[in-house]
């Protein structure tokens, strides 16, 4: 059995990357309040899994990968019962608190997530892990046990069909 | 990105998109910064049960499985034995030979029915036809391969001694011979 001091030791080499967990997680999500609970459940996971880490050294991409599986998990989850994020409800009037963005980058943030959420899983998920979590073709394909080759051509395909929607959206 | 990173560059996403992308992450950040996620992640990682480690529970569950399998042969075999040679029962092949003229019945013919046959169905009405069948292919073959009386052949002197002597059985199977005419 572990003891507490071994735990908080754990805890402080893992929670070192939060902010990686909370970068994918906001890839894969709506917004930010979804992508800090879906952070956290990763974290949980981890913590809960933690017999299962073998190689310290690992421990970011270890992360990162049930910090994915969560978000994909979520995702199906929400497809099969379609939920409504309390951020995206019409803000109560007082409400000064949230720094929310401009409407209009708010709308084109909007349409930026619309369209990544319609690529194919694995481009979505090269895309995220790239974009938004900034990792390296390298990680990424130990991420997601791909062939670096493999996460540039899906990365491609990503781009290449963001920046498609994009120019349809301009145009419009 | 990387210093590893390869030199054919991809094609990147348009620039307005990624400064979006790039904001949103930094207010995201700000937020998590701000909202104390610190302190709750460590509450709740304390509060968290620890699971098994999966490899472990894997190797648990197939010795577990691997013992149940062999107990459910083991307890099936026995069950067949006991059926087959528990007290006041009797094996099929047992109770075939114990049927008149099964006794000369072909062994191996015998194993082989028995191999083709589940002993559960020894008392089923085909395998009575089938005993009832070998009955009388057997006494067919008996009665057709009934082997000539041997009757020796005397002579006269022989004969006349026989009779003249009062040996009864040898008299009685003189007269049998002059009788059916083989003498």
């Amino acid at each position: 059995m572990n003891g507490a001091g071994e735990d908080d030791g754990l805890f402080e080499r893992l929670a070192a990357f939060r902010e990686d967990v909370f970068r994918v997680c906001l890839g894969f999500s709506r917004n930010a309040a979804d992508a800090e609970d879906l952070c956290q459940e990763a974290f949980l996971k981890a913590f809960a899994r933690k017999s299962d880490l073998r190689h310290p050294d690992g421990s970011r991409i270890w992360l990162l990968r049930i910090a994915r599986t969560t978000c994909l998990d979520r995702i199906r989850r929400e497809k099969r019962r379609p939920t409504v994020s309390l951020d995206s409800l019409p803000r109560p009037v007082g409400d000064e608190a949230r720094s929310d963005p401009p409407a209009g980058e708010e709308s084109a943030l909007n349409w930026i997530k619309a369209a990544v959420g319609r690529l194919p899983r694995r481009q979505r998920e090269a895309l995220v892990l790239r974009e938004y979590g900034g990792l390296s073709y390298e990680e990424i394909a130990l991420t997601l046990k791909i062939k670096p080759g493999t996460v540039m051509s899906r990365l491609h395909r990503a781009r290449r069909a963001v920046a498609g929607a994009a120019k349809e959206k301009g145009r419009e | 990105m990387n210093k590893n990173e390869p030199r054919t560059a991809l094609p990147e996403l348009p620039g307005e998109i990624r400064e979006l992308i790039q904001k949103e992450i930094d207010s995201g950040l700000a937020r998590l910064r701000a909202g104390g996620f610190d302190a709750r992640l460590k509450a709740a990682a304390r509060s968290a049960p620890a699971r098994r480690p999966a490899l472990l529970l894997r190797r648990r569950w197939a010795a577990a499985a691997g013992a149940a399998m062999i107990a459910s042969v083991l307890a099936l075999a026995g069950l067949l034995f006991y059926r087959s040679s528990g007290p006041g029962s009797s094996s099929w092949t047992d109770a075939f030979e114990s049927l008149p003229g099964m006794q000369t019945l072909n062994r191996a013919l015998l194993d082989r029915i028995a191999s083709a046959v589940p002993t559960a169905a020894a008392e089923s009405p085909f395998l009575r036809l089938l005993a009832a069948a070998a009955v009388a292919a057997d006494k067919e073959r008996q009665e057709a391969s009934v082997p000539p009386v041997l009757v020796p052949k005397y002579s006269l002197k022989k004969k006349l001694d026989i009779l003249l002597n009062d040996q009864p059985i040898e008299r009685a199977l003189a007269i049998i011979k002059s009788k059916s005419g083989e003498v």
